[in-house]
């Protein structure tokens, strides 16, 4: 196969075909010329000559006819005929010698034509002499010999023809000679024509060989690679230069992208790699396990034959936190205290700059600034070293290393991917800590929880064993048991009564909020009937209502309002709101207690209407927070604690049940309970006046 | 019998019920409410639970082990007002559980009562 440029194979080709062309063309106009040359002889010379040679000879005729006649006759006419002829004969001899003296006539013929021509005017100036002479005898009456004059017209006649049949053999003889070029011409271009076609042809398929065979090999590789063949190759030997700078551009094309879809798929596996490693350190708990996580994950994902992870100290001290290696090799030992000096030094510097070092060839590092690698690698037994800060902000708390006991290559992505996992271990350890934190705050909230419980149940204890004596003692002295007791005495032990129970009210709020949010709030629930709660509450509460003389009326729409919950707390509801709206109310005014079922939600609904002082608007969005007292409440002395509503909200939300309260200052306070209905709604509609006024 | 650590409280559920006619007797911690039940034992043993010694309710527990104090009413006196307290109280043999504060007269109700209804 031609192995030549193209661009010199088509030149050629080109130089080629050029020359053949001039060559047929040259070889064209010589014979051309040639023939021109011939057929110019026999056009303007040969073919004139004969006729002037002819011309002459029938004039010499002519005029040897009017002498015979002037001669026979002495007919002046015959006379004037024949000075004609010889005039005219005279005329054709001079043209037929400038014929024959034409430079178109090759050299020879015309050396030969002179001769014959010389013989021939020789031969007529004979002939013309003697007629002449003959003339003039004749004239002067003397006798002419004829036999004479026709020897030399004779002569002159032979002459004349053998001119003439020269002439014409000569001209045969050209026109063979035209016959013979054109024959040349015609076979020379023929053969040139021939010969151009077949060099073509010839110079065509080796150009085409040089070309199409290697490209199309070229394009059966690249199909080849688009089918995921890697390992084909381009033919670089056969083919034009170009063509093998092709394939040769085209093998290290394949081989760059070769490399990169090696690079690319060993950056997804460390993609993975780290991508894994961050699901183990997730599943990790606790700083210790997650180290040793990372180590036993890295390590075999990147091939290493160790992995470290140190912990960098505040005091610079660098303690080994976690390791992994080969099975073959052993753990190695705590980090000597000479590199862990110089080790932290370089940390810092790298944690601020590059974020990673690569040393490929741990015996090629001479530089006296790291004299920690020496040091590491007597320690470590390394040859190569891919180590990696662990940052939290601007400080350094460890590092990552990944060492290999002989020189190689690291990737700038095996760098990346370590210092991605460095960044998770930096996020996990600050997470680990956080949780450590928040469990410690937790423990120390609960204990603390716990120390408040403990403190309130212990008081509570404590404040309920005296104001046992207090209320027992007070309750004798009223009841006589100390000796009669005067209007004034009984006024005072009425004071100190009230303020008693005051007390265990506020006591007994305490200790019930205390427990629902120390959780030991255990409701002990069934069906209850709130009709015979309402009922019981108001008969419980009538002592307060009868002294205040407050109206207290029940309206129950439904004796089967019961719903699911403990009696104890829901009548501590009750109690709340129905003293609270008898506390409220000034004498002669009412409290109106209903209860009815909705059926359209099958709730209980339990309302308590009062004509009381109500609150102050600005007043409402505080009124559930705890010791918070409505401003005329205190305004008016009115004793409470601040913590009913509280108690009375939490405990029905521990029922599903739903609070609300509406209230307007000076004309009164309307409390609704809602509660899931637990069933059984009949019954009739019932009003029932009970205390206040009617007692 | 009345035991009660505190002076005060022993001393006036004493008072009242003797002032309410019956016969009592009164302790100041559980030893000595243990040892007075079982050297003569009572109709009704008003016991406070938290007391030096043995508390309340090891008194009642052992009244109940023992074939001659087993019949002895118990009511338990006491500050701890739990339901899960209560409770306790009352599963492991008490016929009665009062919370402190209580009245002279509320007591005396609740002591009646115990002792109409004898032992459920």
């Amino acid at each position: 196969m031609n192995t030549r440029p193209v661009r010199e194979q088509l030149r050629s080709l080109v130089v080629v075909l050029c020359l053949l062309m001039v060559v047929t063309s040259g070889a064209t106009l010589a014979g051309l010329r040639a023939e021109h040359g011939i057929i110019d002889e026999l056009a303007n010379v040969l073919g004139p000559a004969r006729d002037q040679n002819r011309f002459l000879l029938e004039n010499a005729t002519d005029a040897q006819s009017a002498v015979r006649g002037y001669l026979a006759t002495h007919d002046p006419t015959f006379l004037e005929a024949y000075t004609g002829a010889e005039q005219r004969g005279r005329t054709a001899e001079r043209e037929l010698r400038t014929l024959l003296a034409n430079t178109g006539i090759s050299a020879d013929n015309r050396r030969d034509y002179a001769r014959q021509q010389v013989e021939q005017d020789t031969a007529f100036a004979a002939w013309w002499r003697f007629i002449d002479g003959a003339v003039a005898m004749t004239r002067q009456g003397r006798h002419v010999d004829l036999a004479i004059s026709r020897a030399l017209f004779d002569k002159a006649s032979a002459n004349n023809t053998r001119l003439g049949t020269g002439m014409t053999q000569l001209r045969l003889a050209l026109r063979a000679d035209t016959t013979d070029v054109l024959d040349i011409v015609i076979c020379f271009v023929a053969f040139i024509s021939a010969f151009t076609v077949v060099t073509t042809i010839f110079l065509a398929r080796r150009i085409s060989r040089s070309l199409t065979v290697p490209i199309t090999e070229l394009q059966h590789v690249v199909r080849l690679q688009r089918d995921g063949d890697t390992v084909v190759r381009a033919d670089e030997a056969h083919g034009a230069v170009e063509v093998r700078d092709l394939a040769g551009v085209f093998n290290v094309l394949t081989d760059r992208n070769n490399e990169l879809v090696r690079a690319q798929a060993d950056a997804l596996r460390l993609q993975e790699v780290a991508l894994d490693v961050e699901t183990a350190l997730r599943r990790a708990s606790g700083v210790d396990e997650t180290v040793q996580m990372l180590c036993s994950t890295l390590g075999p994902a990147l091939n290493a034959r160790r992995v470290l992870v140190d912990t960098l100290y505040h005091s610079g001290k660098i303690i080994r936190s976690g390791q992994w290696h080969s099975p073959d090799l052993d753990d190695l030992p705590e980090i000597s205290d000479e590199l862990s000096v110089h080790l932290s030094r370089s940390l810092d510097h790298l944690w601020h700059t590059s974020g990673r070092l690569l040393l490929g060839d741990l015996t090629a590092c001479d530089d006296s600034d790291q004299q920690w690698i020496s040091l590491f690698r007597r320690e470590t037994g390394a040859e190569s070293l891919l180590m990696v800060p662990v940052g939290l902000g601007a400080r350094v708390i460890g590092t990552i290393k990944v060492l290999y006991d002989e020189p190689r290559d690291w990737s700038s992505t095996e760098a990346t991917t370590v210092q991605q996992i460095a960044a998770f271990l930096a996020r996990a350890i600050t997470q680990a800590e956080s949780e450590a934190q928040q469990a410690d705050y937790v423990v120390r909230l609960e204990q603390l929880d716990t120390q408040k419980t403990d403190f309130l149940s212990t008081v509570s204890h404590e404040l309920r064993t005296p104001l046992t004596s207090i209320i027992g003692y007070v309750e004798l002295l009223m009841d006589g048991a100390g000796g009669d007791v005067n209007a004034d005495q009984e006024r005072m032990l009425v004071v100190i009564e009230r303020n008693t129970i005051r007390l265990r009210g506020l006591i007994e709020d305490l200790l019930v909020l205390n427990r629902i949010e120390s959780g030991g709030l255990s409701l002990v629930t069934t069906a209850v009937s709130f009709p015979e709660l309402i009922v019981q509450t108001v008969e419980e509460l009538r002592p307060i209502s009868d002294r205040t003389d407050v109206q207290v009326t029940v309206d129950i729409a439904d004796d089967g309002a019961t719903v699911v919950g403990d009696p104890a707390y829901l009548q501590r509801i009750l109690v709340n709101v129905v003293s609270n709206a008898i506390k409220f109310t000034s004498t002669e005014g009412s409290v109106r207690i209903s209860c009815a079922i909705d059926p359209d939600t099958d709730h209980v609904t339990v309302t308590c209407q009062d004509t009381g002082i109500g609150i102050p608007e600005g007043d409402m969005e505080h009124l559930f927070n705890r010791f918070f007292r409505a401003s005329n409440a205190t305004a008016h002395a009115i004793p409470g604690t601040g913590l009913g509503l509280a108690i009375v909200r939490t405990i029905t939300e521990l029922h599903h049940g739903q609070l609300a309260l509406e209230s307007i200052e000076g004309v009164g306070t309307t409390v609704t309970l809602r509660f899931p209905s637990a069933g059984g709604t009949a019954g009739r509609p019932r009003a029932c006046p009970v205390g206040g006024a009617d007692h | 019998m009345v035991a009660d650590d505190d002076r005060d409280i022993r001393d006036l559920v004493t008072f009242k019920l003797a002032t309410a006619g019956f016969t009592v007797q009164s302790v100041d911690d559980g030893v000595a409410a243990w040892a007075a039940i079982e050297a003569d034992p009572p109709d009704l043993a008003v016991l406070d639970v938290m007391m030096p010694g043995l508390s309340g309710i090891d008194v009642m527990l052992r009244a109940r082990a023992d074939e001659r104090t087993r019949s002895v009413l118990v009511i338990l006196l006491t500050a701890r007002s739990k339901d899960s307290d209560i409770e306790a109280g009352l599963s492991m043999g008490a016929d009665d559980y009062i919370v402190k504060p209580v009245g002279p007269r509320e007591l005396l109700r609740r002591v009646n009562r115990v002792l109409a209804l004898g032992h459920p």
